[in-house]
């Protein structure tokens, strides 16, 4: 059974490779390409991969946002950002929106495909940097009314271990627990991370409106 | 409701009516005029009980309930010295040194009198009695006079007497009187008074009356007219008038009884423009539209020639008539026709002849100037641009002197030793047209005008023709010196006679009028004025000093001239403001709006009407200087003016110094900091990329070793990424934040390290404060923790380094803490070799410093310190 990709990506030279590099893989199949946000918001829900390529930079709608919006639409499928720099905002926000990783241009095929593997095992990386952000994102917001949103305890010690440079192994064998069980609490972390970016995405899209209304 | 003035008649009613019950005594209005203050015209009270005129000349009235001094226009309520109170109360008794007549005792006396000649009068229970040399004698009381409550002796030795229910005077052995008969309403006598003027002042329970002698006196023709416009006089004798009234005929016979007189032929009714006998005893007469007419008793009026406006006639030393007409001039000639003259004259109204001493005729036109024809026929014209004030001619006159005299439209002109001069309303004339021209035998020109006539003195002419002075001193008369009507006939021809008793005879719009020239006045007193009040910002003041702030002054003055009072003229000066003094002037105020700070002395002084100046009256006024204005102050504000702009000069130089000192920094730093990216980029990128073109090639060439040289070509890339990652985060300024630099920092250590096996541990604030952080500050710091991680990984061989960053005070410290071997301190130049000299350059660039802590099997800890700008 292969895993099947789909790539958004606007530079045709990068998207080719990429698509290159995709079919080689035994275990995954590129069953689309695109090369806009929009074209890929129309296609993808009906083509209906399981994990995506998105470049974060796109012409026209950004890629965070394309990100947001196939969220929304699918819960399961998988996005994988692709950047060239290592923009921690634009990696943040895209995480925030949905996306399950990210990469850096140019990447090795390997990579690449190890990569694939992983978010399609529900694998989501966190980097230090990248946990620092979703302390502050917590920690920032007000406390959700619904319990299930706000962060456990133990949820927010793994994200501090996390911001503090310690790798996932290093996590478990520090507080006891099984690497699966710390990918598990970073995925939920992760979840509700977008719940709570949602949240605020409409709070902020409710309140512009508002604002707007009101003037 | 004036009685006709015809002294024989008078004299004949007088003696019928002397016995008569209802006596009627002459109206005193009628050598008199009468001038009447009530209390509309400012009297406080009606009831005046004394009058009194002072040293100064100012007239003062006592009523019951006040004292009052009268200038001539107004009343102001002044408190009178002790002097002129008691002059107002007193009443003159008689001495008991005395004598009185028979049968009367001292106690009997009521009212006495004594006359500058020393007459005595005095009234004793209905009886008057004269002392006259010692002598006493009874003088008859005026029928139906009640008894007596004033008595005067006036300067020329008239009795004044005044009674519940008038005025008597007598004066020439009989009397004249003010009463109800003259239409006055019914008041009683009080006191009696006279000023130096002549003036008599009555005071009375009905206001305060003055009687001033008519200096002019009107005679009327007794034609059938309304109003008596005399068109033409001519006077052949003192006891021969003929008067030409407009619009009905002539009249003729002495002037107090002239009488209407039919010439035949003339037609009827006619105006009379002008009359002349020449010397062989006929009349001509000249008429407005009917031509000219000769008469001689012996026969009716004859019509001369076609013209039918004449409006001048001479005849000249030679015998011949000349003729001013409406079309030119005319002549008659030997044939006794009329012709016009030969030679290129105006068509125009002639409306003046002259003939002078040398026997050259002058012919004044109505518009066309003045023209004197010479001797030999010669002519010469004379105009507005030869220095007559107008070219409308109205009168011509040699004077005694020779000098010729001009009497225009616009004024007075004067040929004077072949120069002309002007005088016009801006000297001072009332009227603008001078209709008659005439001189008396004492030195005086006299001018009718349409405003009265004039009087000058001949020899004050000099000084203003000179333009020495601009206003002429005159004295002019109108309806209060007796004129019925103030304005002279301006119709052509109307002219001024002189009879050989030096009288003068003006034509006017209402009568015949008489000046006897030794009858006027002369004013023996120098006026003197008073300065009334003072005034500051419209309020009195009577300090010398004026209130602070106030620099609008004002002076009030006047002085007393009870018989003209509009007329006296003023100047005069303000000491320190006025440079000199001003031109004469009516007006009894001035003001001065702004004076500044300082001590001045007012001076104002009158004139009389024959140009004396009298003694100035002077006031002094300081007025204070404000503090803003002493001179000290002024002084000092304007050097500290001076300091100030000086300080605010030199404060805005150097700030802009400053400024632009700032500027040239921020923009040496911006460009070091581009030279620095270019040359970074130059260094790394360009050379990376050149490698990543040798290899290529290289691969192309030996495909055997392709696989090693695509992996370092692969390697370069990711690298040049790195470093392209690098320069743009460098540049960028979003990353201009601690925060970014932290993220960044920490993305960046723990990748690496984690690449070469070894635990990053990170320790940052968590909240960061929101910074801004300069680029090369970044980018130094960042480089000098690059190069010290890559220092641990080659050297320190350890398994787990911390990186902390702590921000304090505005100072950042970087400490980076690795578990490896170290070193020994005192071996300092250790295996790193120049990295830490390296981490020193970097550090000490951005302001910071480096500490390094170390001991064999310790590891190491680096402390990165600076103080972040502003």
């Amino acid at each position: 059974m292969s895993i099947r990709v789909a790539i958004v990506e606007d530079d045709p030279q990068v998207r080719r490779m990429l698509a290159a590099i995709i079919r080689r893989a035994p275990d995954c199949e590129c069953i689309g390409e695109y090369a806009t946000a929009e074209a890929a918001l129309a296609g993808i829900p009906a083509q209906a991969p399981q994990v995506v390529l998105m470049d974060i930079d796109l012409p026209g709608m950004s890629g965070v946002e394309c990100v947001q919006r196939l969220a929304e639409k699918s819960a399961s499928l998988q996005i994988l950002m692709l950047t060239v720099y290592k923009d921690t905002d634009s990696i943040f926000n895209a995480l925030a929106a949905g996306a399950a990783g990210y990469l850096v241009k140019p990447v090795r095929a390997a990579q690449l495909v190890d990569a694939i593997r992983d978010v399609y095992g529900g694998g989501a990386p966190m980097t230090s940097g990248i946990a620092r952000k979703v302390v502050q994102m917590f920690q920032q917001g007000r406390p959700s009314p619904r319990e299930v949103e706000n962060l456990s305890p133990r949820e927010q010690e793994v994200l501090d271990l996390l911001a503090q440079g310690y790798l996932y192994k290093e996590i478990a064998e520090r507080i006891g627990v099984s690497y699966a069980t710390i990918r598990t609490h970073v995925e939920r972390i992760y979840h509700k991370l977008h719940v709570r970016s949602r949240a605020q995405a409409v709070a902020r899209y409710l309140g512009r409106a508002a604002d707007q209304a009101g003037r | 409701m004036l009685a006709t003035s015809h002294h024989v008649l008078r004299f004949w009613l007088g003696l019928f009516l002397a016995g008569s019950a209802w006596a009627n005594e002459v109206s005193l209005l009628n050598d008199f005029s009468l001038r009447r203050w009530m209390v509309e015209e400012g009297l406080p009270e009606s009831v005046i009980t004394g009058i009194h005129q002072g040293e100064d000349g100012f007239l003062w009235c006592m009523t019951p309930r006040h004292t009052v001094r009268f200038d001539g226009l107004e009343f102001v309520a002044v408190v009178p010295e002790p002097a002129v109170q008691a002059a107002l109360q007193r009443r003159l008794a008689l001495a008991t040194a005395v004598e009185l007549p028979a049968g009367i005792a001292h106690v009997d006396v009521e009212q006495v009198a004594v006359g500058a000649d020393g007459v005595t009068w005095i009234t004793v229970k209905g009886e008057l009695y004269r002392r006259q040399a010692g002598q006493w004698g009874r003088i008859e009381w005026p029928a139906q006079a009640a008894s007596a409550t004033a008595l005067h002796a006036d300067a020329t030795g008239a009795l004044w007497l005044g009674t519940v229910d008038g005025v008597y005077r007598w004066s020439g052995g009989r009397w004249e009187s003010l009463t109800q008969r003259d239409g006055l309403l019914p008041w009683d006598v009080r006191c009696l008074a006279e000023d130096r003027e002549g003036n008599i002042w009555v005071g009375t329970t009905g206001g305060l009356l003055r009687l001033r002698a008519k200096l002019l006196e009107v005679f009327r023709t007794g034609l059938p007219t309304g109003d008596e416009v005399i068109s033409a006089l001519l006077v052949e004798s003192r006891s021969n008038f003929w008067v030409g009234v407009a619009g009905s005929g002539l009249a003729q016979g002495p002037p107090e009884s002239l009488r209407p007189v039919r010439l035949a032929g003339l037609p009827e009714p006619v105006t009379v423009s002008t009359l002349r006998r020449t010397r062989a005893g006929t009349l001509w007469i000249g008429t407005q539209g009917n031509g000219l007419w000769r008469w001689r008793a012996t026969g009716p009026a004859e019509r001369v020639g076609e013209a039918r406006g004449i409006s001048a006639l001479l005849e000249d030393r030679s015998g011949h008539l000349w003729v001013g007409t409406w079309e030119g001039l005319m002549r008659l000639d030997d044939a006794g026709k009329l012709v016009p003259l030969e030679g290129e004259l105006p068509a125009e109204v002639v409306t003046a002849l002259c003939e002078d001493r040398a026997g050259q005729l002058w012919v004044g036109f109505q518009g066309a100037g003045l023209l004197c024809r010479q001797v030999d026929g010669g002519m010469r014209w004379f105009r507005t641009g030869d220095g007559l004030p107008a070219d409308s001619i109205r009168a011509l006159l040699e004077d005694t002197t020779g000098s010729l005299w001009v009497g225009t439209t616009t004024g007075l002109g004067l040929l004077r030793e072949g120069k002309w001069h002007r005088f016009t309303v801006k000297n001072g004339l009332p009227a603008s047209a001078i209709l008659q021209i005439v001189e008396d035998d004492l030195g005086f020109l006299w001018l009718g005008t349409r405003r009265g006539i004039v009087r000058v003195k001949k020899s004050l002419f000099a000084e203003v023709a000179a333009g020495q002075k601009l206003l002429l001193p005159l004295r002019s008369f109108g309806v209060g010196a007796g004129m019925v009507e103030e304005e002279c006939s301006g119709g052509l021809g109307a002219l001024v006679a002189k009879t050989a008793d030096g009288r003068l005879w003006f034509p006017t719009m209402h009568g015949v009028v008489m000046v006897d020239p030794q009858d006027i006045f002369v004013t023996p007193v120098t006026p003197t004025v008073q300065i009334d009040e003072v005034r500051a910002a419209g309020r009195q003041v009577t300090d010398t000093r004026l209130p602070v702030g106030a620099r609008d002054v004002e002076f009030e003055f006047t002085t007393p001239v009870l018989t003209v009072p509009s007329r006296p003229h003023f100047r005069y000066r303000l000491e320190g403001f006025d440079a000199d003094w001003s031109r004469a002037t009516t007006e009894r105020m001035v003001r001065y709006p702004r004076l500044p700070a300082g001590t001045y002395v007012f001076g104002v002084m009158a004139r009389d009407r024959d140009g004396e100046w009298g003694k100035p009256a002077t006031r002094r006024v300081v007025v204070p200087a404000l503090v803003w204005e002493t001179g000290w102050f002024r002084a000092g504000g304007v050097a500290g003016g001076v300091l100030l702009v000086g300080f605010v000069v030199r404060a805005y130089d150097r700030r802009k110094t400053a400024r632009q000192l700032a500027e040239l920094e921020r923009r040496h730093a911006l460009e070091r900091e581009r030279a620095r990216i270019a040359r970074d980029i130059h260094d790394d990128v360009g050379a990376g990329l050149t490698e990543v073109a040798l290899l290529s090639e290289l691969a192309q060439a030996e495909p055997a070793g392709s696989a090693e040289h695509l992996e370092r070509i692969f390697q370069r890339s990711r690298e040049l990424t790195q470093s392209l990652d690098e320069i743009v985060w460098a540049i960028n300024p979003r990353n201009d934040t601690l925060e970014g630099f932290l993220a960044y920092l920490g993305d960046f250590a723990q990748g690496f390290l984690a690449a070469a096996g070894i635990a990053c541990r990170l320790d940052f604030p968590r909240d960061p404060p929101v910074l801004s952080i300069p680029a090369n500050f970044r980018h130094q710091l960042w480089l000098a923790v690059k190069e010290a991680l890559h220092n641990i990984v080659k050297h320190a061989g350890a398994t787990e380094v911390q990186l902390r960053v702590d921000f304090l005070r505005g100072e950042l410290c970087v400490t980076i803490q690795d578990n490896g071997v170290g070193f020994s301190e005192s071996s300092a130049v250790s295996a790193s070799g120049d990295g830490l000299a390296n981490l020193e350059l970097r550090l000490q660039e951005i302001g910071g410093q480096v500490q390094r802590a170390s001991a064999p099997e310790q590891g190491t800890r680096l402390r990165l310190t600076a103080r972040l700008p502003e």
